[in-house]
């Protein structure tokens, strides 16, 4: 019985979420879950913070005796007092360095791997599909038509340069207006597509917690 | 333009200023205009004599014609009075003058064409002073400018050979006259001229008078001595309190050095066959003497204000016989006091200080009586007329009420003034004057009535002057405030504009209705019935287990190519599974994910679990506890990896050093799980569990460079497939399995069942019902509007 306690919490919760979302966003059931779920996350991810971070990347080199590894955790123990000095006003000068180390070393590391791992990448990806020599025949050369086409109509679709008239709205040129509306053409699919898939997620979250519930349900009743 | 002097401060004036600008006192005497012919008094007709035949000039056969015939029966009756024994009625300073005056007659002598009156002078000069015959050399030029006064006649008569004879004559003439005035009015005398051994008793009286004053007088016994002083010590002039500098005493003392070319006044001789005598100076009269005569017969230019009673004329004594005049004629008399004058003798003499001879002067003068005291005595009709006029130049002009209510009582145009100015035209006042006209509601209409300035101060030291300061009046006087109006002079333009800032103003701050709120209650219900009738056909197959849905049999590439990878991997292969998804969509990411990890366990492979979510280890957990391989498959949780991107590329680079611990807190690269693990590419494969695609798309950008060999491969949701396909197609991904329907084929390839073939009919309703809610959307939007349309042209 004692095992089914987690069980019956969460599927309490999860009935409160549910019908309390059907009823309205303001329903006090619905508060309290997101309530218990927000704490209950907080929480969870000091406990893990503490456990995963703080304590095998400070602590242990502190006390671990070795010379070397407690040099290398005074940079992160010195970076992290300087950051709590960003809670003070007068003193958040202090914590510009650790917040320039940190947001000048994620910026590098994240264009460099945008720029090597996606832009050049996906962009060699679209040439390759002309490439006759790689094989797939008049299938390939038409997939990279039609991902050409697509990509440039969508770019287009995104440029609303036009050319100012006298007694007429500026308009763009037609060849880019016929673009454009090819482009808004894949934009509606691809944002057709994400829907999808954020409803096909959010039904199967649902259809899991149905699931859940039944399994909860049957274990209760029988 | 000579100044004027205030009598009260002593402070310069311009002449044409009627009132002091230091201390305000008035400069020009409240005169009465000039009165008619009618208006002269009796005792001035009477001098007049308009019916006295004129007498002969002596020496003339016939007076000259530019004499006024006034003026001539004046000196005929002097010469009358001169002849003939002093009346009963003259005073007794007079009967001494008229004896002085007749011995001339009596004696024969050479100035016969002389004036009577310098007849006089000149005679009671040599009988008063016959010893006179020593001077300096100097005096010799001196007496110059004298002689030509006399006449070309003068030089033969007066053997004056000693030129102190004219400084005799006048000394003694000076001496009569100091006999005849008041010490005060008498001009301060020299010390040489106070110590002239005069023969007769009232120069002695004289001389004892100005001894107690003046020290120096009392050493010289000798009349040489005092005269020849007198002419050539300039260097001991009297003192400046008693004997200003005046022009006309200033030549009586040490200008009388200067040659007579350089003497301030115009005592030019006229030629001898055009002198005559009584006529040669009568361009030259003084202004009262001038005004006297109507106004047709007055001179062409006026002499300057404030001339010297010596220009030209020599009558100066005339203004003996009106001392009061002197002394309330400034400004416009030229016998107006000069500057030490004012300062020496008061403005106006006490009764009782009159002196004797003036009393009984002006008692014996007829119409004396008539003369008003406060006005300084002054006979009538002495200013000319043009003087006499209003100083106002606009007096004409309807000035406005409050303008005319400030004006000083003084200032007010009198009749009289007005009849002499009759003939000038009517001011105009000018445009830019006009303009500048205050408002009638600027100004308050309730201002006090305008106080006549007639008061005469009767004590202190202002007694007898009219128009003071009025302190007491202002003072005790209390005047309700001005009442101004506090409307706005606006014209209409101005109202218009103030009308329609005013109504903008007030549709601003006019309520706007408040539109009607939206009712939920359509969009609450239409939810609830969609919610319900998902709940109804979700929980249909789920409960009847129900397998009408026929199970996926086409299998996309990236599925495939997926399960080949895993089917490949040799057994005992290390592989790392990153769990990087959210609890909120851990059932689809197990459901996906199931049939790999399944897979796997059945390949024998090792597994590393790390995860850079923070719920991640927990959810890595749960999944190895939910397809029930964490009994019988080696494996280790690394737990969180901080740092994100960052965080990331340290792992991808050193594994070793960015995850040194695991989950449980042992070091987790020498679990079995992880042995032989020194950096990612030792791993057989690479399996990112994700429903994030920008988490998907940083554990292609910062770790799949450094895999090499390894594949990575992708279980994404359903919401991030479409952005991690470009990835798989570009060969970054070498597979993928997207959501709960790639989940499904990798189990249907792979031949597993389990509970997610269960959720698979569930899933199809779902679908069904999400299709056939959108389509019922859109068909019911599509008849709305049809029916708005024909509503909105209807009203239009």
């Amino acid at each position: 019985m004692a095992q089914n306690i987690p069980l019956l919490v969460g599927a309490v919760l999860t009935v409160l979420v549910i019908l309390g979302y059907l009823l309205g966003e303001n329903n006090a059931l619905f508060r309290l879950a997101t309530y218990i779920f927000v704490g209950v996350a907080a929480g969870f991810v000091f406990v893990m913070v503490f456990y995963q971070v703080i304590t095998p990347r400070l602590i242990r080199p502190m006390l671990s005796g070795q010379f070397e590894q407690m040099v290398l955790a005074i940079a992160p123990l010195v970076l992290s007092l300087l950051l709590v000095f960003k809670v003070f006003p007068n003193l958040s000068r202090f914590g510009s360095l650790p917040m320039a180390y940190l947001v000048g070393a994620g910026a590098a590391v994240a264009i460099g791997g945008a720029v090597l791992g996606t832009l050049i990448t996906q962009a060699r990806a679209s040439i390759n599909l002309f490439d006759m020599s790689a094989g797939g025949g008049l299938g390939r050369l038409l997939d990279g038509l039609f991902v050409l086409v697509g990509t440039i109509s969508t770019l287009l679709y995104f440029s609303f340069s036009a050319k100012a008239q006298r007694s007429a709205p500026p308009q763009r040129p037609v060849a880019v207006r016929a673009a454009a509306g090819v482009g808004q053409v894949f934009i509606a699919i691809t944002l057709g597509s994400l829907f999808a898939g954020v409803f096909t997620a959010a039904l199967t979250a649902l259809i899991e917690r149905l699931g859940f519930l039944l399994d909860v349900v049957r274990t209760m009743l029988f | 333009m000579a100044d004027i002097l205030c009598p009260m401060c002593g402070k310069q004036n311009p002449a044409e200023a009627e009132t002091c600008w230091s201390c305000q006192a008035r400069l020009k005497p409240l005169i009465a205009p000039q009165p008619p012919e009618e208006n002269v008094p009796d005792w001035l007709s009477g001098l007049r004599g308009a019916e006295t035949p004129e007498p002969e000039t002596p020496g003339e056969g016939e007076p000259p014609a530019d004499v006024p015939d006034w003026l001539a029966r004046i000196r005929g009756r002097e010469d009358e009075q001169a002849a003939e024994p002093a009346g009963d009625d003259l005073p007794e300073w007079m009967k001494d003058l008229r004896q002085e005056g007749s011995e001339p007659e009596a004696q024969p002598t050479s100035d016969g064409d002389l004036p009577e009156w310098m007849k006089d002078v000149s005679t009671t000069g040599e009988t008063s002073a016959p010893g006179a015959e020593a001077g300096s050399g100097e005096d010799a030029l001196q007496g110059d400018w004298l002689n030509s006064l006399r006449g070309p006649d003068a030089p033969q008569a007066a053997p004056s050979s000693d030129d102190n004879d004219w400084l005799e004559n006048l000394s003694s003439w000076q001496g009569a006259e100091a006999t005849a005035g008041s010490p005060e009015e008498s001009t301060p005398q020299t010390p040489a001229e106070s110590s002239a051994p005069g023969s007769e008793s009232w120069m002695a009286g004289l001389t004892d008078w100005s001894s107690g004053e003046q020290t120096s007088s009392a050493q010289s016994a000798d009349e040489q001595d005092w005269l020849a002083g007198f002419a050539g010590q300039p260097e001991q002039p009297a003192p400046e309190e008693t004997t200003p500098a005046g022009p006309w005493n200033a030549n009586l003392t040490g200008e009388e050095t200067q040659p007579a070319e350089d003497t301030p006044f115009s005592w030019e001789t006229p030629p001898e066959a055009e002198y005559h005598p009584g006529t040669a100076l009568t361009g030259q009269l003084p202004d009262w003497l001038a005004s006297e005569p109507p106004p047709e017969q007055l001179p062409a230019e006026q002499p300057p204000q404030g001339a010297s009673p010596f220009t030209g004329d020599g009558e100066w004594n005339e203004g003996d016989e009106m001392p009061e005049q002197a002394e309330s004629g400034a400004g416009f008399n030229p016998f107006t006091v000069p500057p030490f004058a004012a300062e020496t003798q008061p403005p106006a003499l006490p009764g009782d200080e009159t002196p004797e001879w003036l009393k009984n002067f002006t008692a014996d003068l007829p119409g004396a009586e008539e003369i008003p005291a406060e006005t300084g005595a002054t006979p009538e009709g002495v200013l000319p007329a043009a003087e006499q006029s209003s100083p106002l130049p606009f007096e004409h002009v309807d000035l406005p009420d409050w303008l005319n209510q400030d004006m000083p009582a003084e200032s007010q145009p009198t009749p009289p003034a007005l009849e002499g100015v009759e003939d000038l035209a009517m001011a105009q006042l000018p445009g830019w004057l006009a303009a500048m006209r205050p408002v009638e509601t600027a100004v308050p209409q309730n201002q006090p009535p305008a106080e006549s300035d007639d008061r005469v101060e009767t004590s202190g030291p202002l007694a007898g002057l009219v128009g003071a300061l009025p302190g007491e009046r202002l003072v005790t006087h209390v005047t309700k405030p001005a009442a101004y109006s506090a409307r706005l002079q606006v014209n209409d333009r101005q109202q218009q504009q103030a009308t329609l800032i005013e109504s903008l103003l007030g549709e601003e701050a006019r309520p706007q209705p408040a539109r009607p709120e939206r009712s939920h209650v359509p969009e609450r219900i239409a939810r609830l019935v969609i919610a319900l009738v998902l709940l109804i056909v979700l929980l249909l197959p789920l409960v009847s287990n129900l397998r009408v849905m026929p199970l996926p049999s086409l299998f996309q590439p990236d599925t495939v190519a997926f399960h080949r990878i895993v089917e490949s991997l040799p057994a005992n292969t290390p592989v790392l599974v990153a769990v990087d998804y959210e609890p909120g969509l851990s059932g689809e990411m197990q459901l996906a994910a199931a049939p790999v990890v399944n897979q796997l366990q059945a390949r024998a492979a090792r597994l590393g679990m790390v995860s850079t979510n923070p719920s991640g280890p927990v959810l890595a957990e749960n999944l190895l506890r939910a397809t029930g391989t964490n009994a019988g498959v080696p494996y280790t949780n690394l737990g969180f990896l901080p740092g994100g991107t960052a965080g990331l590329q340290e792992f991808a680079s050193r594994p070793r050093v960015a995850m040194q611990y695991g989950l449980n807190g042992a070091t987790a690269w020498d679990t079995p799980a992880l042995a032989g693990v020194s950096s990612l590419s030792n791993f057989g494969a690479l399996i990112v569990i994700t429903e994030n695609a920008e988490t998907a798309r940083a554990w292609i950008e910062q770790v799949q460079p450094v895999l090499g060999s390894t594949p990575l491969l992708m279980v994404v949701s359903a919401q991030a497939a479409p952005m991690v396909q470009p990835y798989v197609d570009s060969g970054q991904v070498q597979g993928m399995l997207a959501g709960m329907a790639g989940g499904t084929m990798y189990a249907q390839i792979s031949g597993q069942s389990g509970a997610w073939l269960n959720y698979w009919d569930a899933y199809q309703f779902g679908i069904f019902v999400a299709i056939g809610a959108i389509l019922l959307g859109g068909v019911v939007q599509i008849f709305s509007t049809l029916l708005r349309r024909p509503a909105g042209r209807k009203k239009a």
